[in-house]
């Protein structure tokens, strides 16, 4: 790194490697345009053909614009709830994570500030529970269920997608937490403040950016989980993924109604991200840098 | 520092909320693993009969093998994509925003189009490969076991790369541009810059991404489960896909048990062993 400076570098041929170097950005933004859009153009490109467009030797790159039609997306919506489906996955998401962030934040906030023995073993907790899988908690949790008679309500819903993130959401948020300063906590335990008043009022309205990108990256998580509603609900509680599964059938496979319900399932979290991406990327990305 | 003690409820409460609806019902599946449908103790007679099972084997290494490839391949095509993208000057803002889209559909519509995408008769993929020459006939992606591992295996990592992409991008924006100034000034060329400056760098940032790249490829259901459903046979299950199948599908639930002690004891120790410092430095307060 100390090699001495070198002088007098190649002036003329700045300008011709400049439009080189145009060209590559020109052209490698496009490819990650295309490379990241296109799975979603594909589905949305098959749900508007009719099924009998879609089963063709050669595929339509584009929809023939003659048969483009809103049909399959019709015949979804009447042959199934679907407003009440995505009512459920957005309601259940909503307040289980809320849940989620009220405890989790709690859980961080005393990690990340206070000193106590045995300070280790609750990491060691959150490190362990966070990196196990969903499916080991399925079939005792399938059995309690059972017994308490909680089989496929919403209230069932929102505990199981309530509780599970408190691990790793304690684990996003605390590196935030000790960030923050301990001179404004000190100052309202002076005021006389409890723990709890501090966290209400002191701690989350100066991290509202980061409890807004935590809310939004748990409410992605839970709408686009699968095991919970698929193995815990059945009609009352179905959310919105479980019924674009019911889809494909062993009979037959409509490509174009596939396409047009995973289309119908991801809208709310697509406008979620154009909305807020700026929040999306920060929340997603915070614990990487931190 | 005057503190009430009450404070530490702030702390107990949510853990004894995840204890007693999470970690308590798996320590009693482990326990329960110990005992037969009729609740006579039979010891690790359970595990001993999901030893023989042929399935139970292939599910744990396709596991294994599904995370270890999937990780790989991500951190791997995540890294070289963030830094051709840190070159794109204004487009690599552009870039950014449209990586959000296949890291926002769910792996569950990711799954449903892979299967039209995949499709031997009708599907976008055969198409393309026969007109580039590059096979001479359909082929049955996700019918034929040889094709269905690589192609479970592919068709995450198509859809994640670009989330690994999006955290190694950010973390190399944060790295100080005067590092690479002073590498241009020392006559380091960009290759040089790549090895010496950029990659020891972002060490740590690789270590978290591939752990937490780790912990969510060790979880799969929700893609295998929309798109082969662990088929054909049970080439593409995953120890998720297993549990559920024998605990659930198949009501056997002694078996489902001693899966999940099986498993969750597996990932503890893997956790304990490999993930464990990683994830516990990123906890302990800097300051």
């Amino acid at each position: 790194m100390n090699r001495p400076l070198e002088t007098g570098s190649p002036a003329p041929a700045y300008r011709r490697r400049f439009r080189w170097s145009t060209l590559f950005k020109v052209i490698g933004t496009l490819v990650v345009v295309v490379a990241t859009i296109f799975p979603l153009y594909w589905i949305v490109n098959v749900s508007l053909m009719p099924e009998t467009q879609v089963f063709k030797e050669k595929p339509r790159y584009v929809p023939p614009l003659e048969s483009l039609s809103l049909r399959t997306y019709r015949t979804i919506f009447e042959d199934y709830a679907i407003g009440r489906y995505i009512f459920n996955s957005i309601f259940i998401c909503s307040i289980a994570t809320i849940v989620t962030l009220a405890l989790s934040l709690s859980m961080a906030y005393y990690l990340a500030k206070f000193h106590f023995r045995f300070k280790r073993l609750f990491f060691y907790f959150i490190v362990w529970s966070l990196s196990l899988p969903w499916v080991v908690y399925v079939l005792p949790i399938f059995k309690i269920v059972d017994f308490l008679h909680l089989f496929d309500t919403h209230f069932l819903m929102i505990v199981l997608f309530g509780f599970s993130g408190i691990p790793m959401f304690a684990w996003f948020a605390i590196p935030y937490l000790q960030e923050f300063p301990d001179e404004l906590i000190d100052a309202a335990r002076i005021d006389g403040s409890t723990e709890l008043g501090i966290l209400l009022k002191i701690v989350t309205p100066a991290l509202k950016n980061v409890v807004i990108a935590l809310f939004l990256i748990r409410f992605i998580f839970a709408y686009n989980a699968l095991l919970y509603p698929l193995i815990f609900s059945v009609e009352k509680a179905k959310m919105i993924l479980t019924v674009i599964l019911d889809f494909p059938s062993p009979y037959e496979m409509p490509f174009a109604k596939m396409s047009a319900g995973g289309i119908i399932s991801v809208v709310p979290i697509i406008l979620l991200v154009i909305v807020f991406q700026r929040y999306i990327v920060s929340g997603l990305t915070g614990r990487t840098i931190k | 520092m005057v503190r009430s003690r009450s404070s530490i409820l702030l702390l107990l409460i949510p853990f004894a909320v995840f204890f007693i609806s999470f970690t308590m019902p798996l320590l009693w599946a482990v326990w329960q693993s110990l005992f037969n449908s009729k609740g006579a103790f039979v010891g690790f007679g359970n595990y001993l009969k999901i030893f023989k099972d042929a399935s139970f084997w292939s599910s744990i290494t396709f596991t294994l093998i599904y995370a270890a490839a999937t990780t790989l391949l991500m951190v791997v095509f995540g890294y070289l994509f963030a830094i051709v993208i840190n070159q794109l000057g204004s487009g690599e803002a552009v870039a950014k925003t449209v990586m959000l889209v296949p890291w926002a559909i769910s792996l569950t519509a990711w799954g449903l189009m892979m299967q039209i995408v995949t499709s031997q008769d009708f599907g976008i993929l055969n198409d393309l490969l026969l007109r580039a020459h590059v096979i001479t006939k359909r082929i049955s992606w996700l019918g034929v076991e040889k094709y269905a591992r690589p192609m479970v295996i592919a068709s995450r990592v198509v859809k994640e790369v670009w989330f690994s992409t999006l955290l190694f991008l950010v973390a190399r924006q944060t790295l100080p541009a005067e590092l690479y100034e002073e590498g241009k000034v020392s006559g380091a060329n960009p290759w040089q810059a790549f090895w010496l400056i950029t990659t020891p760098l972002m060490r740590t940032t690789m270590l978290y991404t591939m752990t937490i790249l780790l912990i969510f490829s060790l979880q799969e259901f929700d893609m295998i489960y929309a798109l082969t459903r662990g088929g054909p046979g049970f080439a593409t299950e995953t120890a998720a896909l297993g549990i559920y199948r024998l605990g659930i599908l198949f009501g056997r639930y002694e078996a489902g048990t001693a899966y999940t002690a099986i498993w969750s004891v597996f990932v503890s120790i893997f956790v304990v062993l490999i993930l464990g410092r990683v994830l516990i430095r990123s906890l302990e307060s800097k300051g």
